[in-house]
């Protein structure tokens, strides 16, 4: 993995907003009508090239695909592991997890709920969990294809940690059934490494578990369980080099309060135990910004990267680039220069029909982050 | 004016939430149907004492009456003087960086300010009584509670150049002025009470982006510190220590990024003749600009009240993280110096809470918590 030898390298979280008409035939399939497949297909295609140009063009270095052809972040894998069927919510159930925030929030989130979309319907394990690779070759195929001639210093594409699939009426243990995931995701993170592109696995559950606490846990019962994930994450990695891998967490990219969040002081530890070479995480929003605070008595081991969030996906307002330039410096202050890659707290769209910000806002936050790292690196080299 | 001697301060912008059953007949009385006006104000003096105790709870230090009878921070002249009347069916206001971008949708407009205020005619008072309820509404309020002190805002003939289109007086200067000569004595009128005055200007700073984004900064600086001229003619016998300004570059949840500079335009905002300025510090386009502060020496005896809590995001700011905003102030311009404030209000128009409500005490707490840690160790 390329790190910030000559000057400081930019990233992003990997999901950015789909185009208008993308977005409309995705819903088509979504809500059941007969849609065009090629159509889509085609159109993924070429809605990948144009993530990728117009990242390229803001200057970012380390691209993604913007996870364009998939529905969500975590909900993509419905159409590619078996063993899983929705199931209708039960009388009075809401679409979203109960949480903290929102009972300590509840006018704002009843409100604010209403607003967002929900994208897939939950999901039960009602057999072997199995693994379709089409899908993945399909993603590949669509980035290598954009990439050609594009000037960038490397390319990673997101996948979801195992704990992102409902629940288990079929597998005796908890256990065992986030092990068959664990293994059925296995193959695809195998697969994106191959294909030679930096795998990033995206789990906010690790810091955001603590928030559906409810009534709330014990820190230290909490980290007991954050292990036993940390482990299974290892487990879905074995084989895979250490270096191919980042991995992100984050709080959740609703905008709300936030203020149940776990503090990074209580899972950095664990978070560095995961077998990846860069970590990314929030660092720019009102919430989380302080936190570089946790690298003066926390040492980033020898060789790993950190990719702080230096953009918020939280705010239209765009990060003047001298604020992006403080963030960085901040950061190469106390792990070092060549061990920071600028990044985002978090992706612009989660969900097909999500946008965390509006979407051109989004490419020019993105142009600011590129200035604001080219300000930090002329102070920094 | 207190500064921070022993700790440090907090406050804020002045407007505050308004409660739903006030908002609605505020509603009711925007829209020129027939209200209960006995019942209003009754309305208004309850929440009035009911924002103050709630500022206090927060850990607020230096409060405000909320601004809860006012319809908007600005648009509430309508109601107080001659001259200047609401029309419908005006040209809206064109945000310059808004226009880059064709497919944000900024969030919902104010529905109480569907019309744009026009000057028709002389300026003159219509309702001089309207800031003596004010006073006495705050008064009331403030029985029996003992903040560390107590503003209203009020706004500034520039400000009202910017949102007033001028169809009577011959230019800008004449309008500025007649302005000035006739608000002078609200702002006189507070600052009799005993309370602290603070000024609104936005347009100082945003109007570079609503109102001239056409003109160059230096054409920009000539008109307000042209501006900034006629406040002052305005504040003439006006203690400067009783009187805070406020700047700043618009509430909008917009992506602000033609937003001037705050070292373009510093050396202008300290001719105000006021003990106190205040600007943005903690949004995204604005957050940095600590660092002006490094260049720029602070004149003597004057308190920079700084945004350290965003007021356009419901994220609520980590303690912490306001406390490292306090000391990067504190570095730069002496703890006691700096007093710690939001970006802008919480109610600037009185029906669009960008932030709602229950986070916005919220956000204010955490703002006093910050403050408690900066103090710790700025007086360690």
């Amino acid at each position: 993995m390329k790190r910030s030898t000559e000057r400081i390298l930019t990233t992003h979280v990997g999901s950015l907003v789909r185009p208008p008409d993308l977005r409309e035939m995705i819903r088509a399939r979504e809500s059941g009508n007969p849609y065009d497949r090629e159509a889509l297909a085609a159109r993924v295609r070429s809605a990948v090239a144009e993530a990728v140009r117009k990242q390229v063009e803001c200057g970012i270095d380390i691209v993604s695909d913007g996870e364009q052809g998939k529905l969500g972040f975590n909900t993509y894998t419905n159409q590619r592991l078996g063993g899983f069927e929705p199931r209708a919510l039960r009388p009075g159930e809401h679409p979203r997890p109960r949480r903290r925030d929102w009972d300590a929030f509840p006018e704002f989130y009843d409100e604010y709920w209403q607003t967002q979309p929900v994208t897939a319907p939950p999901q039960v394990c009602t057999g072997a969990v199995t693994y379709e690779r089409d899908a993945v070759a399909t993603d590949i195929q669509n980035f290598k294809e954009a990439l050609q001639g594009a000037r960038v210093e490397e390319a990673f594409m997101p996948a979801i940690a195992p704990f992102y699939q409902g629940e288990n009426r079929f597998y005796p243990t908890e256990q065992a059934f986030l092990t068959a995931v664990a293994d059925a995701l296995h193959e695809e993170y195998q697969a994106i490494v191959d294909a030679g592109f930096i795998l990033q696995i995206d789990d906010p559950g690790l810091p955001t578990q603590w928030d559906a606490q409810i009534p709330a846990i014990s820190v230290a019962e909490y980290r007991k369980r954050a292990a036993q994930r940390v482990e299974l994450v290892n487990h879905a990695l074995r084989g895979i080099p250490e270096e191919r891998v980042r991995y992100h967490i984050c709080w959740g990219s609703w905008h709300g309060p936030h203020v149940t969040d776990l503090p990074l002081r209580d899972v950095v530890d664990l978070m560095l135990q995961v077998r990846a070479q860069a970590y990314s995480v929030e660092a720019a929003n009102p919430r989380h910004e302080h936190e570089y605070h946790v690298w003066e008595d926390v040492k980033l081991p020898e060789g790993k990267i950190l990719i702080p969030g230096v953009i918020a996906h939280t705010t239209n307002t765009v990060e003047h680039p001298e604020l992006v330039k403080e963030r960085i410096m901040r950061y190469a202050r106390l792990v070092g220069r060549e061990n920071v890659i600028a990044g985002v707290d978090c992706g612009f769209a989660q969900g097909a029909f999500t946008a965390r910000v509006h979407p051109t806002i989004a490419w020019a936050k993105l142009k600011s982050l590129a200035e604001g790292a080219a300000l930090a690196s002329q102070e920094l080299w | 004016m207190k500064r921070s001697t022993e700790r440090i301060l907090t406050t804020h912008a002045g407007s505050l939430a308004r409660p739903p059953d006030l908002l609605e007949m505020m509603r009711v009385k925007e829209l020129d149907q027939p209200y209960d006006k006995a019942a209003f104000a009754g309305r208004v003096r309850s929440a009035v004492a009911e924002v103050v105790r709630q500022q206090i709870d927060a850990g607020v230090d230096v409060v405000s009456d909320g601004e809860e009878g006012k319809p908007g921070f600005a648009n509430y002249v309508k109601d107080r003087l001659t001259g200047i009347v609401a029309r419908e069916g005006m040209r809206p206001r064109i945000f310059s960086d808004r226009a880059d971008f064709p497919d944000f949708q900024p969030p919902a407009a104010s529905a109480l300010g569907f019309r744009r205020l026009v000057c028709t005619g002389p300026i003159g008072w219509k309702d001089k009584g309207a800031v003596q309820t004010d006073i006495a509404n705050f008064q009331a309020a403030l029985q029996g509670v003992q903040p560390a002190e107590a503003f209203i805002p009020a706004v500034s003939p520039g400000t009202l150049a910017q949102n007033v289109v001028n169809e009577y007086y011959k230019d800008e200067e004449a309008f500025l002025y007649a302005v000035a000569e006739v608000m002078k004595e609200e702002y006189q009128a507070i600052v009799q009470a005993g309370f602290l005055l603070q000024i609104d200007s936005p347009d100082l700073a945003m109007g570079k982006n609503v109102q001239f984004a056409d003109k160059t900064l230096e054409e920009f600086r000539t008109i307000i510190a042209r501006r900034v001229e006629a406040l002052n003619h305005a504040l003439a016998g006006i203690p400067p220590a009783q009187v805070r300004h406020h700047i700043c570059w618009g509430n909008g949840e917009g992506p602000h990024h033609k937003d001037v500079a705050l070292k373009d335009i510093i050396d202008i905002l300290l001719r105000a003749r006021a003990g106190a300025l205040y600007v943005e510090g903690a949004n995204p386009r604005h957050g940095h600009e600590w660092k002006v502060f490094r260049d720029v020496q602070l004149p003597d005896g004057m308190v920079l009240i700084a945004g350290v809590i965003d007021t356009k995001t419901n994220f609520i700011e980590h303690p912490e993280l306001v406390a490292d905003r306090i000391m990067n102030y504190a570095s730069v311009v002496g703890r006691e110096n700096v007093i710690a404030g939001t970006d802008c209000g919480f109610g600037t128009s009185a029906d669009r809470d960008r932030v709602a409500p229950s986070i916005s005490w919220a956000k204010l707490k955490a703002m006093a918590e910050g403050a408690q840690l900066a103090s710790q160790q700025l007086w360690s």
